[in-house]
């Protein structure tokens, strides 16, 4: 089964009230791709999200994680504890907690920065040494996404484009192997997009697979290398970039010429 | 700047509200407690706009908290405090020495509580229910059967923990203020059980005869040796909890209250670690119970109302949500004012409703809390 | 049989109480999202008022329902009154902070008022007169009803069909709803959202202050703590039939009294006041949006 497919989402739908929110959706992603997921508003993509990541269960389909494990019905910190992470389209962060500490929650459940009671009421070498590492990885990480001269603000003191930023640095300490990011580029000013492009491109080269979901086209031809189209919660079409930006039931349903 | 208000601005802002109270005191008071109930109202509303004008309603940083920032100075003043609560025993009359208990008490329950109102902002209204159930479990276990202390302890602690994990995994999942009333539910009922389980807890009489904590060399404790043990309690109560703020664990919980969303996202079981949260709370105040009850050498359902639970509440918020210190020195005012302030003992709990009422109103994060 | 028509009367009437004070839950939950712990508070003050009316008039032994129907108003003027201040000294100023911040508030009002009324009218029990028209009882066949129980039930009946044609058939009643449905919306509609959520209070007090001086009667006496328990069991009333649905706290508030006075006469007496609390765990953790909630809570 294993033919190098990260996570195949088969055959998914989701009523809300009488309303399908997806309605029969298949995506697969393969190892090594940057798939991104794009269609109007309300065409059901942070829906498809919250079904992978179980905030909401399916109404029926399966979602499958590296060939083995099925992820529909489970808690959301199960799938996170399989490698999975997501950003919120809103933003999630611990916004009365330092910038630094945001990331340090972040790797909290690794087990390399883990320890027992009794390192911790006593505070022995072991716990010394332990939050030392996720201290220095948390920097690390915030030096990579260009943010290591704010670890000691309040994120919520942050401007928009570098919370989002942010939010990436905690995913990324969490060692995921499939990252979803929903709308990761909105909000952004042309630099900061810049600098996503770029992180994004690093975040592939470690061999991580990026799920997003966007809107601005120029971003996703940047750095998605497939690209599938939802509308009214169904998929409408799949396939590379170049091929979707002539596609004619695409072009209809972002104009409404319908 | 200030422009001068109209006379119909100052009559709706200061007369009309103390009219109004005199006319609806009035009938409840008599003529001359409402028209102190009205001037009372009066200059609540002056100090409430004086506040409000000068630095919005909700004002940045105490001065108090501003000097104990820096992190030396905490360790001067916790060094400080200690020495204090060691010598304390050694200074105060009998009379004294009970309130100083009493106040370690309401510190043990205080800080308890905090672990659930402060740190994850789980309102629990029936705290005092697990306070019972440790009280109670000494109480039988050592007026009937004649078990020892040490080992009545821990039973004492494992059955309000035990009970708490029971109330803890259907109510978790409710929302903010349905758990908060589930917990009073749950208190209740703990407390008409009490009353009404006359086999067991000899209903409204109580038990009687608990006997005092035994150490070797020592002997039975009392006065100031009992004390002494509590104190010992206090400080092993926040040495432990201090080391989890530190730790991966107080993390969690600053994480599940800041946002439970993104905690999930990272891992984190939200359910599990609220559910550990709530036994560890319950734990500490059936620890309490326990002490409590070999204290008094008698335990009965009326010392485990509803109003305790409350008090206990009023406690934390005073001091501080979430800030050990501040729930600390909440516990320490809610027990001495109230002694200092014996000639009023009519007007107690009305002081102590104001008194949460205009926390909320000016400082919902408490005297040392953290602006959240 | 006798035995259980007995109860079900018994329960009636004591349901009938519980729902009046469940409606002023209900209607501020569902205009505010707050739980009013205060509300139960301005039940006992009306029983006060009641008696004050009682005190005023000089009602004695003989005295007839034109008595009453004073007392009745009185305590519901004054409960209106105290229910209107405590909406607007203590809750107005925070209505913007957490819920949890109200919800200590609310708590807070609550045990003011208690020992502000404590203060005033002494801690122990002050007893209504005892009237001779409200002590007549029917006996049916072994059953027994007094006028009491009739007139308990039938005020009670009255009152929320007035609400209801109040909230469904007049504008304020529409704006009551709007409020309650979207805030932000009903403002821009040109709702004066302040003096909705007033006027919710305010009739809210009023219905707690009518079922305070009714159960004056029904009791004979009235004390400082009588609000605590009855607003819970009220509350769970209002849970009970979906909280923020008016006609549903009112089915919630006579069930209630049914299955405690039945719980109390076929289980135990002892643990009459516990039933109360089951039921409103129990509702909570299995349906909290009521016996006749549609969503989820």
């Amino acid at each position: 089964m294993d033919d190098g497919t990260i996570l195949s989402i088969t055959d998914i739908s989701i009523m809300f009230g009488g309303l399908k929110a997806l309605d029969r959706v298949t995506i697969g992603i393969r190892k090594g791709e940057v798939l991104c997921i794009i269609g109007p508003n309300g065409a059901g993509k942070t829906t498809l999200f919250n079904c992978i990541t179980g905030f909401l269960r399916p109404t029926s389909g399966s979602i499958v994680y590296r060939g083995a494990v099925e992820l529909t019905g489970r808690k959301p910190h199960e799938i996170a504890a399989h490698g999975i992470y997501r950003s919120f389209q809103n933003l999630a962060l611990f916004t009365n907690v330092s910038v630094e500490d945001n990331v340090m929650i972040g790797g909290l459940r690794r087990k390399e920065f883990s320890y027992s009671i009794t390192d911790m009421l006593i505070h022995t070498p072991v716990f010394r040494a332990r939050e030392a590492a996720l201290r220095q990885e948390a920097a690390d990480l915030l030096a990579f996404v260009g943010l290591a001269g704010k670890k000691d603000r309040k994120a919520g003191e942050l401007s928009y484009g570098e919370r989002k930023l942010l939010e990436l640095a905690r995913g990324l300490i969490t060692r995921p192997q499939l990252l979803l990011l929903d709308e990761p580029a909105a909000g952004l000013n042309p630099t900061e997009k810049t600098e996503l492009v770029r992180a994004i491109g690093r975040i592939r080269e470690q061999s991580i697979n990026v799920i997003l979901i966007e809107h601005d086209m120029r971003f996703v031809s940047d750095i998605a290398n497939w690209i599938v189209v939802l509308d009214y919660g169904k998929k409408l079409a799949e396939g590379l970039p170049d091929d979707i930006k002539k596609n004619k039931a695409v072009i209809e349903a972002y104009l409404g010429t319908r | 700047m200030t422009s001068v208000p109209s006379i119909r601005t100052l009559f709706t802002t200061y007369v009309l509200p103390a009219v109004w109270t005199a006319a609806i005191a009035f009938p409840i008071m008599g003529f001359s407690r409402a028209t102190a109930a009205a001037l009372f109202m009066l200059a609540g509303i002056i100090v409430f706009t004086v506040i409000t004008r000068r630095r919005g309603l909700r004002r940045p940083h105490g001065l108090l908290r501003a000097r104990l920032e820096s992190s030396r100075a905490v360790r001067h003043a916790w060094v400080f405090v200690l020495a204090a609560a060691i010598a304390a025993p050694l200074l105060l009359n009998s009379y004294s020495l009970d309130v100083f208990t009493s106040v370690l008490f309401y510190m043990m329950l205080a800080l308890g509580l905090n672990l659930l109102v402060g740190d994850l902002g789980l309102l629990n209204l029936g705290y005092i229910a697990f306070y019972g159930i440790g009280a109670y479990t000494y109480a039988i276990l050592a007026a009937r059967f004649g078990i020892s202390f040490w080992i009545a302890l821990a039973a004492g602690g494992a059955a309000a923990s035990v009970f708490s994990l029971i109330i803890a995994i259907p109510t978790l999942r409710l929302r903010g203020d349905y758990l908060a009333i589930a917990t009073l539910g749950f208190g209740e009922i703990v407390r008409i059980v009490f009353n009404n389980w006359d086999s067991l807890t000899n209903g409204p009489n109580g038990i009687m005869n608990v006997p005092r904590p035994w150490l070797p060399w020592i002997g039975f404790l009392s006065g100031m040796s009992f004390t002494y043990l509590v104190l010992c309690f206090v400080i092993l109560q926040v040495y432990v909890l201090v080391r989890i703020k530190q730790c991966r664990f107080g993390r969690y919980a600053v994480a599940i209250r800041e946002n439970e969303r993104a905690s999930a996202m990272v891992g984190i079981n939200t359910y599990a670690v609220k559910t550990v949260y709530f036994m560890l709370s319950a734990f500490f105040g059936g620890v309490a119970g326990v002490l409590f009850a070999s204290k008094q050498m008698f335990v009965s359902p009326d010392s485990f109302t509803f109003i305790e639970s409350v008090y206990v509440l009023a406690m934390v918020i005073l001091g501080g949500m979430g800030n050990i210190a501040g729930v600390m020195l909440g516990a320490f005012t809610l027990v001495v004012l109230p002694e200092l302030l014996r000639g009023f003992v009519v007007y107690r709990m009305l002081i102590f409703a104001l008194l949460l009422i205009t926390m909320m109103l000016f400082r919902p994060e408490g005297l040392l809390g953290k602006k959240a | 049989m006798k035995i259980f028509i007995q109860q079900v009367i018994n329960g009636l009437t004591a349901g009938s109480v519980y729902a009046l004070i469940a409606l002023g839950y209900t209607m501020v939950y569902g205009i505010i999202e707050l739980i009013n712990f205060a509300h139960g508070e301005i039940y006992m003050i009306g029983a006060y008022g009641g008696l004050l009316v009682l005190a005023l008039v000089g009602a004695h032994h003989t005295s007839g329902f034109g008595t009453i129907l004073l007392a009745m108003t009185g305590g519901m003027f004054l409960s209106m009154a105290y229910g209107l201040s405590v909406e607007k000294f203590a809750y107005k100023p925070i209505r913007n902070s957490s819920r949890l911040s109200l919800l200590i508030t609310a708590l807070g009002a609550s045990i003011f008022l208690q020992n502000f009324v404590m203060i005033g009218q002494g801690a122990s029990d002050k007893s209504y007169v005892s009237l001779a028209v409200l002590n007549t009882a029917f006996n049916i066949h072994g059953v027994s009803v007094t006028v009491n129980q009739v007139l308990i039930f039938a005020v009670a009946l009255a009152v929320m069909l007035l609400l209801d044609l109040f909230v469904n058939r007049t504008m304020t009643g529409w704006a009551m709803k709007a409020v309650s449905q979207d805030p932000v919306t009903a403002q821009l509609v040109g709702i004066n959202v302040n003096t909705v959520i007033s006027i919710t209070f305010i009739v809210g007090s009023g219905l707690a202050g009518v079922a305070g001086v009714l159960i004056g009667f029904y009791y004979g006496m009235v004390n400082f703590s009588i609000g605590y328990l009855a607003g819970i069991k009220a509350f769970t009333a209002a849970v009970l039939g979906g909280i923020g649905d008016i006609r549903g706290a009112m089915v919630g508030g006579l069930l209630l009294g049914l299955m405690e006075s039945l719980g109390a006469a076929y289980i135990s007496p002892d643990y009459k006041d516990a039933f109360a609390f089951i039921i409103l765990i129990l509702i909570l953790l299995i349906k909290p949006s009521g016996l006749f909630g549609k969503g989820q809570a």
